[in-house]
């Protein structure tokens, strides 16, 4: 595996709605096989930028290339290598999980047979009771793990997770962070948003968004080994403020 | 300054507070945290008397308040959950309608309401709609709002959820400023690390108490240790070894390049670990909440 | 009062700033009207009709002329000549498919049994899928074979009477059903501008405000009811005006005796919505349980379409207890007949008892599902 090789690179990358510029010409790579995490206040272009990058949302100007391929020619290709899980979106809550898992492995494109060796490979960890299991009945913990299962059935190179852990409780958003790990034990590339400030530390590297610009990255266990006292927080309100305020 | 004994609530057929005692102590932060569900909301509607409790007390200074809601509602400030005022009027207008229905004699509104919009720096909102504010800000009028009425106790249910982590900053920095005014705050969060900041802390798990004391004793009375470890060689499979130790019981942790793990008893593991860095830390609410949830 | 009239100024505030929500409530009503207007008429226009003569006299051929001479009946001559089995089920098979309403069947001795014996039998198959139009049809028949039969015995009619039809001189039913219509509607509009505010503020948790703030319930309630009394009035205008100029029916009474029903009216209605706001949960639900609990007794059970004689007891009984029932009655009343104040005491006093019923039992429910939660 060559560890140099950018999974994604945006170059200068713009998004305008109307008047308002939301993203204002970004530079970033994410390297293949690491974690980055994408921090910053609601409305900093977080969001936006995800859409950008999986083709939902069309770019203003600039490029991002996904294992470099552009976007903007290559969507067919590249959206066989991305997965995407959105906070927002937690499957169909009066199928069971067992019919999600089929609904979207079917949706993918995957016969039957590759479907149960996905399932099989992936996921010996879902219970078979688990599977018959209504997802409206499930606590959120379950029900984004499950989530991240259904991401995982193409097998995407690519995972971008948005918000994977809101309104999950501590011991599950521990244990669902042990699962991305997993992921990037298989060489998976993650890139990860997250309103937990101190989920910050669980990534390899870490950029700091704000009104469409970035405004810190690098590697948070750097940055606590250099000052113990800083955290994470901080280190958030420092930036921030110093960028200014809407 | 508020104090609940066995109070419990039922929903049909779930227990939604069972048998909860808790203590409110005067001029200091309160936060209760939990999971969803884990009966948050529910006590702060039966302390302002929006819920009924089934059984047990409340006592506002030492004294049974006996179902005379309208006791603790007349020193209280409520900002129920996911409450964002309304988003047709302007920030002033809220403003104004609160403070009319709140009584608030004319003469010293002008100057409240000024001091309120200073101090939550929404000054320069006045005149916007509540809709067209942040989620951050529109909390920020929330809490003004139930301020009108000087209130002695704030009771705040869940005021940071869903907003962004610099708000929720910025929010804490005004509680906190209230609590140097001599004001009583209680408050909910989902988010453990914002809990931490409470001076008094009560963990919630199930409708029940898990954990209930001030901030300083938990960490001090907190009875396993954590470290953190620069692993020498593949991190993974440092990870397996240490999952492979008796008595970690599944605490094992990475953070980046990093293996965080909590362990109850006195041994010294660190010598068997391949590491290039070994350090000892502080639990964190986090740390603490899951080490209770795990006893029981 | 400050705090009441905090609420008022509040709600038209909301009122005022949600420029879609008004559209809905004023623009709701003149497009039923007017679908409604159109589509709920029973006037009948024109008769199509088939005639199949195995006759083919003098007689018959009169007979037929009588019908034809009558500009609503429209005749059709079903191809397989007039005469002929063939030409029977062609005329049947037009019935199937409504292309006419009747069938004339003039039998073959026709003729020969109105010259021997002075009498003779036709038959007319009428299409009674709705039985409001087959009696119509029936009645145009009647009056035609009446007609035939002063004819045939050459004696002229005995008296000719004359007829003057008051209120609504061409008969016609959008004059009936407007008035009812807008009655329907402003019921309706009235349930819905409360149980949806009083909903919204449950959905966005600001009740929860001013349950515990010092309001008492009943400034709660006046406060939420004063604004829309004039949102609604001002939409019953709206429709009457429009119901005025496109339908052009007239107002014969005196405006200000029905707006001061409307009203008695509207607080009955407002009161029922705050009702319903009790019990429903969300905007949504309040939105469908206002519609559906004052449209469809408004409809079926105040005499708007079928008159409340002919319901059976216990839906007559019903038909009592709906603030429609009397104000059907005095719109049409006032807008139709010019009647006054003084013929509507009744329906004014019934009013006035199922408002103060409905208004009592809103903010009894309403201070009780407060103190409930305490």
């Amino acid at each position: 595996m060559n560890q140099t090789a950018n999974a994604i690179e945006v170059r200068d990358l713009v998004k305008i709605f109307g008047r308002f510029q939301a993203v204002k010409g970004i530079n970033f790579n994410v390297k293949q096989g690491e974690i980055l995490g994408f921090l910053g206040p609601n409305g900093a272009g977080k969001t936006t930028v995800i859409k950008m990058i999986t083709g939902l949302l069309k770019i203003t100007s600039g490029s991002v290339l996904v294992s470099g391929l552009d976007t903007q020619k290559h969507m067919d290709l590249i959206k066989k290598k991305l997965g995407y899980m959105s906070q927002k979106f937690s499957l169909y809550p009066l199928l069971t999980v067992l019919e999600n898992i089929e609904f979207f492995g079917g949706i993918s494109g995957l016969t039957r047979k590759e479907l149960r060796e996905q399932a099989a490979r992936i996921g010996a960890q879902l219970p078979a009771e688990l599977l018959r299991q209504r997802i409206q009945a499930l606590p959120p913990g379950i029900r984004q793990k499950v989530a991240l299962f259904v991401c995982l059935l193409p097998d995407p190179e690519i995972i971008l997770l948005d918000e994977p852990t809101s309104g999950v409780d501590p011991e599950m958003r521990r244990k669902f962070w042990n699962e991305i790990y997993q992921l990037k034990k298989n060489g998976k590339t993650l890139l990860v948003t997250t309103h937990h400030l101190d989920e910050a530390e669980y990534c390899d590297r870490v950029i700091i968004i704000h009104n469409g610009e970035i405004v810190w990255q690098g590697e948070p266990a750097e940055l606590l080994q250099q000052n113990r006292q800083t955290s994470i927080e901080e280190l958030f309100k420092e930036v921030i403020s110093k960028h200014g305020q809407n | 300054m508020i104090r609940l004994e066995h109070v419990s609530k039922s929903f049909a057929d779930i227990r939604a507070v069972n048998d909860v005692s808790l203590a409110i102590k005067k001029g200091a932060i309160t936060i209760i945290s939990g999971a969803d569900g884990a009966g948050k909301s529910t006590i702060f509607k039966m302390l302002v008397g929006l819920v009924k409790k089934d059984t047990g007390d409340i006592f506002l200074d030492g004294e049974n308040i006996n179902g005379d809601y309208i006791r603790i509602t007349s020193v209280c400030g409520y900002m129920p959950e996911k409450f964002s005022l309304y988003v047709d009027l302007s920030v002033e207008e809220n403003l104004n309608f609160f403070a009319d229905i709140q009584q608030v004699p004319r003469r010293r509104r002008e100057e409240l309401k000024q001091r309120l919009l200073e101090k939550t720096g929404m000054l320069p909102f006045k005149k916007r709609r509540a809709g067209a504010l942040s989620g951050g800000m529109k909390q920020k009028l929330a809490l003004s709002a139930i301020l009108l009425s000087s209130p002695d106790l704030i009771i705040l249910d869940e005021p940071t959820t869903g907003v962004d982590p610099l708000s929720r900053i910025e929010f804490f920095a005004i509680i906190e400023d209230l609590k140097k005014e001599g004001k009583t705050i209680v408050m909910s969060t989902p988010y453990l690390d914002e809990a931490e900041k409470g001076d008094f802390v009560v963990l919630l798990k199930n409708g029940r108490v898990m954990v209930q004391d001030s901030m300083i004793m938990i960490k001090k009375t907190f009875p396993a240790r954590l470290f953190r470890i620069l692993p020498r060689g593949n991190i993974f499979e440092v990870m397996q070894q240490i999952n492979a130790f008796p008595g970690l019981g599944g605490q094992v942790y990475m953070r980046g390049k990093f293996i965080r793990y909590m362990q109850s008893g006195p041994e010294n593991l660190a010598q068997q670990i391949p590491h290039l860095e070994i350090t000892e830390e502080k639990p964190t609410l986090e740390d603490v909440y899951i080490y209770h949830e795990r006893r029981q | 009062m400050a705090r009441i009239k905090a609420i008022i100024v509040k709600e038209f505030f909301h009122i005022l700033r949600d420029p879609r929500s008004l559209t809905i409530v004023f623009i709701t009503p003149v497009i039923m009207i007017f679908i409604l207007g159109y589509s709920f008429s029973f006037d009948l226009n024109r008769i199509d009709a088939a005639v199949v003569d195995f006759s083919q006299s003098d007689f018959s051929r009169q007979l037929v002329n009588s019908f034809a001479n009558n500009r609503i009946f429209v005749l059709h001559f079903p191809a397989g000549g007039t005469s002929g089995k063939s030409a029977l089920r062609a005329a049947e098979e037009m019935l199937r498919k409504e292309k006419i309403k009747e069938i004339i069947v003039i039998p073959v001795d026709f003729s020969r049994r109105l010259t021997v014996h002075g009498q003779s039998d036709f038959g007319i198959i009428i299409d009674a899928s709705n039985s409001n139009t087959a009696n119509l049809v029936f009645q145009y028949n009647e009056m035609i074979v009446l007609e035939f039969m002063a004819e045939m015995k050459k004696v002229g009619q005995l008296f000719k009477l004359h007829t003057k039809i008051y209120f609504n001189p061409e008969a016609k039913s959008s004059f009936f059903f407007i008035p009812g219509q807008i009655a329907a509607i402003l019921l309706m509009i009235s349930a819905m501008l409360t149980s949806v505010s009083i909903a919204k503020e449950r959905e966005t948790g600001s009740i929860a405000l001013l349950f515990i703030s010092p309001l008492k319930s009943y400034e709660i309630i006046i406060g939420k009811t004063i604004p829309y009394i004039m949102v609604a009035l001002l939409d019953g205008v709206l429709t009457l005006a429009f119901s005025r100029f496109w339908f052009g029916i007239p107002i014969r009474g005196s405006l200000l005796v029905l707006l001061i029903f409307a009203v008695l009216y509207i607080i009955a209605g407002l009161s029922l919505g705050i009702l319903i706001s009790t019990l429903a949960p969300t905007q949504k639900a309040a939105m469908l349980a206002a519609q559906i609990l004052t449209m469809l007794p408004s409809y079926l059970l105040s005499g708007l379409i079928f008159p409340i004689d002919s319901l059976n007891p216990v839906l007559q009984a019903i038909s009592y207890a709906i603030p429609a029932t009397y104000f059907l009655r005095i719109i049409r009343g006032v807008i139709l007949k010019g009647s006054e104040l003084k013929h509507f005491l009744f329906e004014g006093l019934m009013l006035v008892l199922l408002g103060a019923v409905l208004l009592l039992a809103a903010s009894r429910k309403f201070s009780r599902q407060r103190k409930a939660v305490q």
